[in-house]
């Protein structure tokens, strides 16, 4: 068939496919930087790109639309309750029931402990965490530092003479596990997307961290890590001895 | 010599004086003019980026972005140089690269706290069609890392030949974020002029040393004040 009749028969498609749907294919396309070629694009519109849930766990009756939310920026986008279903955000964060991981460049951590409170008019101090089995089994699955970087979402380059560590916090330590509604620091124009995933696929949520869980450069001058949740967790990497 | 003059391309020549910004370099040291650490001026550099280049841009005009660190305005582009690396064998040279790469990996570290991990910018091709990215390789970066804020893209790159050399220079440019982004591309990027140099705007050893004085005697004056009240 040609690239046409392939575009046609996909347009054609499309017809019954919600909007949400597609602009949510459409940002996991654009977002992601696993597609490489033509023909690729054509056929994530049809939404197989989309994690099922996600799919099916938008509110129909939200005046958000996957763009709408995106386009908003940091600082301005709406509680993902207003646009995501209360039975899609239950199950997303059931996720997390055996704990939550960050990966974290060690001076980062250790210049800024392991939250993200500094976007102007923000008073959250939030961190982006990963199901921890669901890491692991991430972890334990891909073949190369590189695999792992396109899983996360991050430069195939990330893990490359990187000094990094995990931070693995405990089920009792995610205070105010939520899904995250783009306006956290820490949150990457670039790459976020709502309904918590990544462009890859992987869920991620964001939780609360104390103020006082600071680093070397925004707090009072000491590194005190007995106020950080969590516990540190050295990072092997495939392909690693 | 005005501010938008071009003077040689960096990746051809790279002479005169080392500099870094917020420092004094003399013949014996190279010391912080203000006496703070490297980290906390990368964590101020980034601070001021984000408070005045990208929330509060077009008021901000061209001269020094903090005390010290100066600022250059090309357009859509801020430029914010960092270090200056001229071909040197002695132990200011050293010391020199040694504090610019603490305060490349404090801007590197303040951003990611910021915005998440860096992307990467294709700079090899000095025919790419993109302006910007063309002028990145035409200048010499071997290194461009990039973050979205806002509607903007902090860059932070480094000029010089590959790796094993040391870098020659370093900078932060501050760029419409279309003119990286993949999701949100650019139509048309417009040519853009990043060249600069401490000779260009007089960033020299002594007005380095008389600003420091000059800031110095200021401290002196505000703690007197206090002291007398």
């Amino acid at each position: 068939m040609s690239m046409g009749g392939v575009a046609r028969s996909i347009k054609e498609s499309l017809d019954g496919v919600p909007i949400h749907v597609r602009q949510l294919s459409e940002l996991f396309r654009k977002h992601s930087r696993k597609q490489t070629d033509s023909t690729d694009r054509v056929v994530d519109l049809d939404g197989s790109n989309v994690p099922e849930p996600l799919r099916n766990g938008w509110r129909t009756e939200s005046r958000w639309t996957p763009d709408a939310v995106t386009d908003a920026g940091k600082g301005n986008r709406p509680d993902p309750g207003d646009y995501l279903s209360d039975e899609y955000m239950r199950n997303h964060l059931a996720q997390f029931e055996n704990g939550a991981t960050r990966i974290y460049v060690t001076r980062t951590i250790e210049n800024y402990g392991p939250g993200n409170n500094q976007v102007p008019g923000n008073v959250t101090n939030t961190a982006y965490v990963f199901p921890t089995d669901q890491l692991n089994n991430l972890m334990n699955s891909v073949k190369s530092p590189q695999e792992l970087s396109q899983s996360l979402g991050l430069p195939d380059d990330f893990f490359e003479g990187a000094d990094v560590q995990l931070r693995d916090f405990a089920p009792d330590e995610l205070d105010g596990l939520r899904l995250p509604s783009g306006n956290e620091g820490g949150t990457d124009p670039e790459r976020w997307i709502p309904g918590g995933y990544l462009p890859s696929g992987i869920p991620e949520a964001v939780i609360d961290i104390p103020h006082d869980a600071t680093g070397w450069a925004n707090g009072d001058g000491v590194l005190d890590q007995s106020r950080w949740p969590g516990s540190w967790r050295g990072l092997t990497l495939p392909g690693g001895d | 010599m005005g501010i938008g003059e071009v003077i040689r391309p960096l990746k051809n020549s790279l002479d005169g004086e080392p500099w870094l910004t917020g420092h004094v370099i003399d013949a014996a040291e190279v010391r912080s003019d203000d006496g703070e650490g490297v980290f906390v001026r990368a964590d101020r550099i980034v601070d001021a980026i984000e408070a005045q280049l990208v929330d509060a841009r077009a008021d901000e005009p061209e001269g020094e972005l903090i005390p010290g660190t100066p600022l250059l305005r090309r357009g859509d582009v801020s430029i914010v140089p960092l270090s200056w690396e001229p071909p040197a064998g002695d132990p200011t040279r050293a010391a020199v690269r040694e504090r610019a790469s603490e305060l490349w990996r404090g801007i590197r570290s303040a951003c990611e706290y910021r915005h998440g991990a860096a992307q990467g910018v294709e700079v090899a091709d000095a025919a790419h069609a993109d302006p910007y990215r063309r002028e990145l390789a035409r200048h010499g970066v071997r290194r461009a890392d990039w973050w979205g804020s806002d509607d903007r893209a902090i860059v932070l790159v480094v000029h010089g030949e590959p790796i094993p050399t040391p870098a020659s220079a370093s900078a932060v440019h501050v760029v419409p974020l279309g003119w990286l982004s993949t999701t949100r591309p650019t139509r048309r990027i417009p040519s853009v002029d990043l060249t600069w140099s401490p000779a260009t705007y007089g960033w020299g050893r002594e007005r380095l040393v008389e600003d420091a004085e000059e800031r110095d005697g200021r401290v002196r004056a505000a703690v007197g004040e206090v002291g007398s009240r």
